[in-house]
């Protein structure tokens, strides 16, 4: 049942109410989407980044930069086909970030200080959500989803390591700890206690990554850009997926009292539902 | 209402263990493998300090010393070609770790240079953070192996967490107040405009119809009406002043912050000392343990290479240390401050303990009696697939000279009658 364009009294009720309705009915899912994606995207991050993200002195220049954009262009390439083909809304990417970083910072108050102590120096999440703006305005202002890939997808990638500097760089600063070269970061992983997490479970900077001298950064977020374009056409097409209305075919129909001359088209059952 | 009286008590359940203060009496250590605390790291002559009260930021130190057993299980992985970490078993950073040494050198990351058959000096500083009362130990943690947790005390911290400080001098000279706040401004700020940037940008298309009659235009190809020229040119806007955002504090914070150095992954190099040939030496005859009696028996000859005739004091095993109070020597080896739960004086008999003479080998009988083993879950050895034990015997002279051996070997179990009836 449509709305009248005069706002005339329908069945349901007058125009406005109608569009109030519509109203309540955004903000609704709006509010669940916000909550299904800061749990489900967090769950995520915490599967497949882990400590990288969890801890100050795993964000280092090689995995730390390659694995998590990468790992996290993954929901917002899967919700900008649902919100940008069903809605034309290009901000759901940033939505996916936004809710990631507030979901991250809810457990890094009340589970990782609260609850286990943590200085919050030693635990503040990375946050994404520049290369998400950049992505969900490349992808309206293109209309394009293999534009989006190319230039977004490298620019959430790229962006990574440059956008979290500014928060990063002071805890790169050299201390001697006990004779021992170390950044502040290392320090403070060294000084408080993760009873079991030993040092040597920390995959930072492992490889024979060759950068004559300079900083392996640049070349770990072009690799890691690289892969992003890639991952965004992934779970593109998995977002296309489950836009898709699957039906199983009833095997039992014969027996339940319909003829064989009532098979339907197949494509018909979704749109006409 | 039995629904209600069942919230009832489940909610007062729930209130109770959230109310009552917590503190930790272990760390889990009972629930480890007998066969990784018996043949793993034997740690002996470790020194506690006699106080068990501390303020915030006071400092508590644990010393002594380790050996890696001889008979390294088969299968964990071998130190050396395994890394291994020298930290502290406490609850998370309610005390933060302030030195880490072994054989005297620092140690702050992880090592490829401990080894079978070798004894090390450990010491580890601690620094109290957080009030309460919990168990702290000296932990060495092997890769394919885990954590094996030494010996521990119950230290009660006062005071309150807030007190706690740990500065720190970066070594272009700049002098960090406090670790566990530093750079927290800059942190919270980026966070705070970047999440006010995104909430404005979802606020954007918030503000307008959303779902519904936006499906209707998509499907009715409608699209110029839904991306405007507005939106466009806001689009643009954005777009290049984040990524404007994004370079310029990249270069500013470059020129902040010219020093820089990657994360430190490097292994520590520690000074290994030469292995001593051993004095005495043991070759274990039999073991049994003694099920209804919570009793060892190890038979097994010892011989004497030593210059002094010896007699058996303490058998060590899983930090538990069996003491035979007749040799007056092992019992002034118990410090006054190690645990009492660890040191059984008096648990320890020795078939013939008269001393054994330089050059001479003799079949004697060890037994180890105490409820330390059911205590400790030791008894689980005899459900181990790899059914053996170990551990360190202490023999002494005279004179208190000590003598350490190793001693391992398979162990039958017995759950029908009393050792030597």
């Amino acid at each position: 049942m449509a709305v009248s364009e005069s706002g005339s009294d329908s069945k349901l009720g007058s125009g406005a109410d109608l569009r109030f309705l519509s109203r309540i009915f955004d903000f609704a899912v709006a509010l669940i989407v916000l909550m299904l994606l800061m749990a489900a995207f967090h769950v995520h991050a915490m599967l497949t980044i882990g400590d990288w993200d969890f801890w100050v002195d795993w964000k280092d220049e090689r995995f730390w930069v390659v694995i998590t954009p990468v790992l996290l262009i993954t929901f917002p390439a899967a919700f900008q086909y649902i919100f940008w083909e069903n809605f034309r809304l290009p901000f759901a990417a940033t939505l996916c970030l936004l809710a990631l970083v507030l979901a991250e910072w809810i457990t890094r108050v009340t589970a990782f200080n609260m609850w286990a102590y943590m200085p919050f120096s030693m635990v503040w999440p990375a946050t994404l959500i520049p290369g998400a703006i950049v992505l969900d305005l490349v992808l309206m202002l293109t209309g394009n989803m293999l534009m989006t890939a190319i230039f977004g997808g490298m620019a959430f990638g790229l962006m990574f390591y440059p956008g979290n500097w500014p928060m990063l760089a002071a805890f790169m600063q050299p201390v001697d700890v006990h004779g021992s070269l170390m950044s502040v970061a290392d320090q403070i992983g060294y000084t408080y206690t993760r009873t079991s997490t030993p040092e040597y479970l920390r995959i930072i900077n492992r490889g024979t990554l060759r950068t004559f001298g300079g900083s392996a950064a640049p070349v770990s977020a072009f690799f890691s850009a690289f892969l992003c374009i890639i991952m965004y056409m992934i779970w593109w097409q998995i977002g296309k997926f489950f836009c898709k209305l699957i039906t199983i075919p009833n095997v039992l129909r014969t027996h339940m009292g319909y003829g064989q001359e009532e098979k339907p088209n197949e494509g018909d059952l979704p749109l006409k539902a | 209402m039995k629904l209600e009286r069942l919230v009832f008590a489940l909610l007062a359940l729930t209130l109770f263990v959230t109310a009552v203060p917590a503190s930790v009496l272990a760390h889990g250590e009972r629930n480890q493998e007998p066969f990784l605390r018996m043949r793993t790291v034997q740690w002996y002559d470790v020194k506690f300090p006699d106080k068990r009260e501390y303020a915030v930021n006071d400092l508590i130190e644990i010393s002594g010393k380790f050996r890696m057993h001889y008979d390294w299980p088969q299968v964990l992985e071998k130190p050396g070609e395994a890394a291994t970490f020298l930290g502290i078993a406490v609850p998370g950073p309610t005390f933060t770790r302030e030195a880490l040494d072994i054989n005297g050198k620092p140690v702050p990351t992880s090592t490829n240079d401990i080894l079978i058959g070798h004894d090390y000096d450990f010491r580890v500083v601690m620094k109290a953070r957080r009030p309460g009362d919990n168990h702290i130990h000296p932990m060495l943690s092997i890769e394919g192996s885990g954590p094996i947790i030494g010996p521990g005390i119950e230290v009660k911290v006062t005071g309150s967490q807030d007190d706690y400080v740990k500065s720190s001098q970066i070594m272009t000279g700049e002098k960090i107040e406090n670790l566990e706040t530093y750079n927290l401004t800059t942190v919270v700020t980026w966070h705070a405009f970047w999440i006010a940037v995104a909430l404005s940008w979802a606020l954007y298309w918030l503000a307008r119809p959303l779902l519904i009659p936006r499906f209707i235009m998509v499907h009715n190809k409608e699209w110029d009406r839904l991306i405007t020229p507005t939106d466009r040119k806001v689009g643009v806007v954005l777009l290049v002043s984040v990524i404007s955002v994004v370079i310029g504090a990249y270069v500013y914070t470059d020129m902040k912050y010219p020093t820089t150095i990657p994360l430190q992954g490097g292994k520590t190099i520690v000074n290994n000392t030469p292995m001593i040939e051993p004095k005495i030496t043991v070759s274990v005859d039999r073991g049994e343990y003694y099920v209804p009696g919570r009793t060892l028996t190890v038979v097994m000859n010892v011989t004497n290479n030593a210059d002094a005739p010896v007699r058996l004091g303490e058998f060590m095993s899983a930090n538990l240390r069996f003491i035979d109070s007749s040799v007056p020597a092992a019992v002034a080896n118990v410090d006054s401050a190690y645990p009492t739960d660890y040191a059984l004086v008096g648990s320890l008999k020795v078939s013939d303990n008269s001393p054994i003479q330089p050059g001479e080998t003799r079949s004697i009988e060890a037994i180890a009696s105490d409820t330390a083993w059911e205590r400790e879950r030791l008894v689980g050895m005899l459900r181990s697939p790899d059914n053996s034990f170990g551990g360190l015997m202490f023999f002494f002279d005279d004179a208190g000279n000590r003598y350490i051996a190793n001693v391992g070997g398979p162990i039958l179990p017995n759950f029908q009658k009393s050792t030597g009836e």
